[in-house]
C-alpha cells in the first residue's frame, strides 16, 4: 500500500495513525466478516438515504486519492462482493485492512457531504419517535426505509433479515449512526467501532 | 473580571468554557487549565417549555465526560456487534430500559432506543442528576468535546478568544474625556457668574504686594477731609511770620495804550484823540468777558452782593453786555482756586496827571472805525431814562421835541436806603457836558449816556442808550476813559454811574443812577 496515498487520505478525513491496526489485533474470520457485512450495509443506507449510486463513491475515492484502491466499478464491486451477506458471495472471500480502512475513509466522506441530508432524517425519527409515531409517515424517511428494505431484499441472501421490522430497524439505526460517521471524528470512531468489534470477536 | 471564555456552539448545545486570567497564567499555561470551568447547554426542539438541560464541571470533569461519551460510543452505540444483535430483537423502549444508567462518581451513558440516551452526571453538577439526551444532542456533544480537546491539545483554545478588550476600554475613555471637557466648556459658557461670598479670610501671600482693585470704589458721599497739618514741635514755637501786606488795585480802568479814540467835539470835531485799548499784548482768550458765560460772569465790576434794585433787577433780563478789561476783575469775594501770587512791589506806575485843560477838539476826519478799539468801553443802549434828574440848560436852545420811541417812560429808581439821592459829581458832569453840547447837531429824539465815573473822578466806561446816541458820540466832547473830569467820589464809594441827557434843545439833563 502506498504509505504517501494514505497520508494525505487521513489528512483530509480527520484520520491518525491510530487506524492502523497492530499485528497482534488482526481480526478473526468471524470478526473480519462482521467488519464487511457491517461496512456493506452502511453504504447501502447511504445508498438507499441520499440515492447515491457507484459514480459517487468512486468520486469520493477519487476525492480522497484511492483510486489505487477504488479505481473503477470493478474494484469496487469485488470489495462490495466480500460481505459474505451478499447473494453472490462466491467470488471475493477477503479484505484487507487497506481496503477496509479506504472504504471506512470513503463511507465518512460520503457521510459528511450528505451530513444536513442524515441530520434532517434523525430529527425526523426523533420526533417521530417523541410523538410515538410511525417513521414512516415522515416522507423522507419513508422512503429511506423503503428504499433500504427493496435494496438489502434485493442484495442479501433471504436468510438475514426476512423480518421488514427488522429491516427497519437496522434502516434507523444505520441512520443514527451515519449522523455520528458524518461529524469531524467520524472516521475514527467508525474505525475504533470496528476495531473493537475485531477485538471482542 | 479579568475572565477568559470560549464558546463552543452547536446546533442542540453550547459548550462553554472559562478560565481565570492571572499573571502566573503568563508563564505559566497550565494555570488557566486548572482554573478551568465549563458548561454545556442543551436545547431542543421538542422540550422547549421545559426547563433547559445544562450540566457544569471543572477541567478534569470535562475530560471524564469527553471519555465516557467515546467509550459509549465507540464501544456500544457505535459498534457493528450491538447493531447486528439488538436489530432482530430490541426496540428502543426495551432498549432503554435494559440498559439503565448507573450512578457513579464519572458520568456515563447509557442507550434508550435508537434516538434516546441516558446521561448519568455522576460528579458533574447537573440541573437534573440524569439527562436523557436525543442523537442529535448526542452527536453535537459529542462534537463539542472533540473540538475542545482538540484545541486544548493543540493548545489554542484561547487563541480565538477576544483579549481584553483594550481598544474599546481606550476609545470609551476618550469619548468621556472628551464629552466631559465639552460639557464642562459649555458649562463654564453658561453658567451665570454670581460674585462668591466666602466667610474665610483672603490670605495674601507675604511676599506678594496687595492687588488693586481694579474699579475704583464707588464715591462716598461724606466729604472729604481737610487737612489739618500739625507741624513738629520745632516749627510750632517759631513766631508765625505775618502774611505780606495785599497790594491795592488801582481803582481805575485799564487804560488802552494802544489805538486812539477820537471823540468829538461840539462842532463835530475831533477835540482829544483816546487811546484805544491795546488787544496786541493781551490775547483775545484773556479777556474774561469773552470767554465766561453772561450768567456766570459777573455783571459788572461791582460785586453782586451790594448791588442796589435797579431797573434791570426789576424788569426784564438786561440785555448782555460787554465789560472792559479793567472792569471785570474778579471780586475779592470770588475764591481762588489758584494759590496766590507773591506780593507784587508797591511800584506801580503812578496815574497820569490829569490835565484841568478844556476838551480838546478832535479832528473833524475821525470816523465810525476808531470806536472799534474802544468798544469795550461803549455798551449798547439799553437803560431807559430816569426821573429826578438834573437839568441844566443849555446856553444853546433847542427846539422842542417829542419824546422818542427810545425815550420810554422811565422807571423810577429804587436807590438803596443809605445811598444819597444825588452826588456833587452829577452837577460837575452836568455842567461839563452843558458847556460844550451844540443843539444844531443833536438829534430831535435827543441823546442820552451812561457814565460810570471812578472813585478818584476818573471816567471808567461811558454807554450810549441808542444808535443815535452812539452817533452823536463823535460830536459829543466826552472825556478821555482814565481821565477824571469831576472831582473824586465820597470816601465809602467807589463808583457812580451817572446819565446823561442831552435834548434837541441842548438841554444837558444829568441824575446819578447808581451809586456803589
Amino acid at each position: 500500500m502506498d504509505s504517501s496515498t494514505d497520508s494525505v487520505a487521513d489528512f483530509k478525513t480527520g484520520f491518525s495513525g491510530e487506524l492502523e491496526l497492530s499485528p497482534l489485533q488482526t481480526p478473526g474470520v468471524e470478526a473480519l466478516a462482521n467488519i464487511k457485512t457491517h461496512l456493506d450495509v452502511v453504504l447501502l443506507a447511504l445508498e438507499s438515504l441520499a440515492g447515491l449510486g457507484s459514480e459517487a463513491i468512486l468520486g469520493a475515492a477519487a476525492a480522497l486519492e484511492l483510486q489505487h484502491i477504488v479505481s473503477d466499478r470493478v474494484s469496487l464491486w469485488r470489495l462490495r462482493q466480500s460481505n459474505p451477506q451478499r447473494q453472490s458471495a462466491s467470488g471475493r472471500k477477503t479484505l484487507d485492512v487497506s481496503e477496509t480502512r479506504a472504504l471506512v475513509l470513503i463511507i465518512c466522506h460520503l457521510a459528511q457531504e450528505h451530513q444536513m441530508l442524515i441530520r434532517r432524517a434523525v430529527t425526523l425519527l426523533e420526533q417521530m419517535t417523541h410523538q410515538s409515531k410511525d417513521p414512516y409517515r415522515a416522507a423522507l424517511l419513508g422512503d429511506y426505509l423503503d428504499r433500504f428494505s427493496n435494496t438489502y431484499m434485493e442484495r442479501m441472501k433471504s436468510s438475514a433479515l426476512t423480518r421488514p421490522e427488522h429491516l427497519n430497524h437496522l434502516a434507523l439505526k444505520l441512520l443514527v449512526d451515519l449522523l455520528f460517521y458524518g461529524s469531524p471524528q467520524g472516521a475514527r470512531r467508525l474505525w475504533l467501532a470496528l476495531f473493537d468489534l475485531a477485538a471482542l470477536a | 473580571m479579568l475572565t477568559l471564555e470560549r464558546r463552543f456552539h452547536f446546533a442542540t448545545c453550547s459548550l462553554i468554557v472559562r478560565a481565570r486570567r492571572s499573571l502566573q497564567a503568563l508563564w505559566n499555561p497550565a494555570a488557566l487549565t486548572r482554573s478551568l470551568i465549563w458548561e454545556i447547554r442543551f436545547s431542543s426542539l421538542f422540550h422547549g417549555e421545559s426547563e433547559p438541560m445544562v450540566i457544569k464541571g471543572r477541567a478534569h470533569d470535562i475530560q471524564q465526560l469527553h471519555q465516557a461519551v467515546n467509550h459509549y460510543l465507540t464501544s456500544t452505540f457505535l459498534s457493528p456487534a450491538a447493531v447486528l444483535q439488538t436489530l432482530p430483537s430490541t426496540s428502543p423502549q426495551e432498549a432503554a430500559s435494559s440498559s439503565p444508567a448507573t450512578a457513579s462518581t464519572a458520568p456515563t451513558l447509557a442507550a434508550r432506543g435508537l434516538v434516546a440516551h441516558d446521561l448519568a452526571c455522576g460528579s458533574l453538577v447537573g440541573s437534573q442528576p440524569q439527562l436523557t439526551l436525543s442523537a442529535t444532542q448526542l452527536a453535537d456533544l459529542a462534537s463539542a468535546l472533540d473540538t475542545y480537546a482538540a484545541a486544548q491539545q493543540a493548545q489554542t483554545l484561547w487563541q480565538r478568544t477576544q483579549p481584553f478588550p483594550w481598544r474599546p476600554i481606550a476609545m470609551g475613555s476618550v469619548m468621556v474625556t472628551l464629552m466631559g471637557t465639552a460639557g464642562f466648556v459649555y458649562w463654564q459658557r453658561n453658567r451665570p457668574i454670581a460674585p462668591v461670598i466666602s466667610s474665610a479670610p483672603v490670605e495674601t501671600p507675604p511676599n506678594r504686594p496687595p492687588v488693586l482693585d481694579v474699579l475704583p470704589p464707588p464715591p462716598l458721599d461724606v466729604p472729604t477731609p481737610l487737612p489739618s497739618p500739625e507741624l513738629p514741635d520745632d516749627l510750632a514755637k517759631l513766631k508765625p511770620i505775618a502774611p505780606p501786606s495785599g497790594v491795592t488795585a488801582p481803582n481805575r480802568p485799564g487804560v488802552p495804550d494802544g489805538g486812539v479814540i477820537r471823540l468829538p467835539s461840539t462842532d463835530g470835531q475831533i477835540q482829544q484823540q483816546l487811546p484805544a485799548p491795546s488787544t496786541a499784548s493781551r490775547p483775545p482768550t484773556s479777556r474774561p468777558t469773552v470767554s465766561r458765560p453772561p450768567v456766570s460772569r459777573p455783571p459788572t465790576s461791582r460785586p453782586p452782593v451790594s448791588r442796589p434794585a435797579s431797573p434791570t433787577s426789576t424788569g426784564a433780563t438786561p440785555p448782555p453786555t460787554r465789560v472792559p478789561p479793567a472792569a471785570t476783575r474778579p471780586a475779592p469775594t470770588q475764591p481762588r482756586t489758584t494759590p496766590p501770587l507773591p506780593p507784587s512791589p508797591p511800584s506801580l506806575p503812578p496815574t497820569p496827571s490829569v490835565p484841568s485843560l478844556p476838551p480838546l477838539i478832535a479832528q473833524a476826519d475821525s470816523d465810525a472805525g476808531i470806536w472799534a478799539g474802544n468798544e469795550s468801553a461803549v455798551e449798547t443802549p439799553s437803560t431807559p431814562d430816569k426821573p429826578g434828574a438834573t437839568t441844566v440848560t443849555a446856553p444853546i436852545s433847542l427846539p422842542d421835541i417829542a419824546p422818542s420811541a427810545r425815550s420810554t417812560p422811565p422807571q423810577p429808581s429804587k436807590p438803596t436806603a443809605n445811598a444819597p439821592t444825588t452826588i456833587p459829581q452829577v452837577t460837575e458832569v452836568q455842567q461839563y457836558f452843558a458847556q460844550r453840547s451844540r443843539s444844531s447837531l443833536v438829534p430831535t429824539a435827543g441823546v442820552a449816556y451812561h457814565l460810570t465815573v471812578g472813585a478818584d473822578g476818573t471816567l471808567v466806561r461811558f454807554r450810549p442808550l441808542d444808535t443815535a446816541s452812539t452817533d452823536y458820540l463823535e460830536q459829543l466832547s466826552m472825556p478821555r476813559l482814565g481821565e477824571p473830569f469831576v472831582s473824586s467820589l465820597a470816601s465809602p464809594h467807589r463808583q457812580a454811574e451817572i446819565r446823561l441827557d442831552v435834548n434837541s434843545d441842548g438841554q444837558v439833563t444829568t441824575r446819578l443812577n447808581k451809586l456803589q
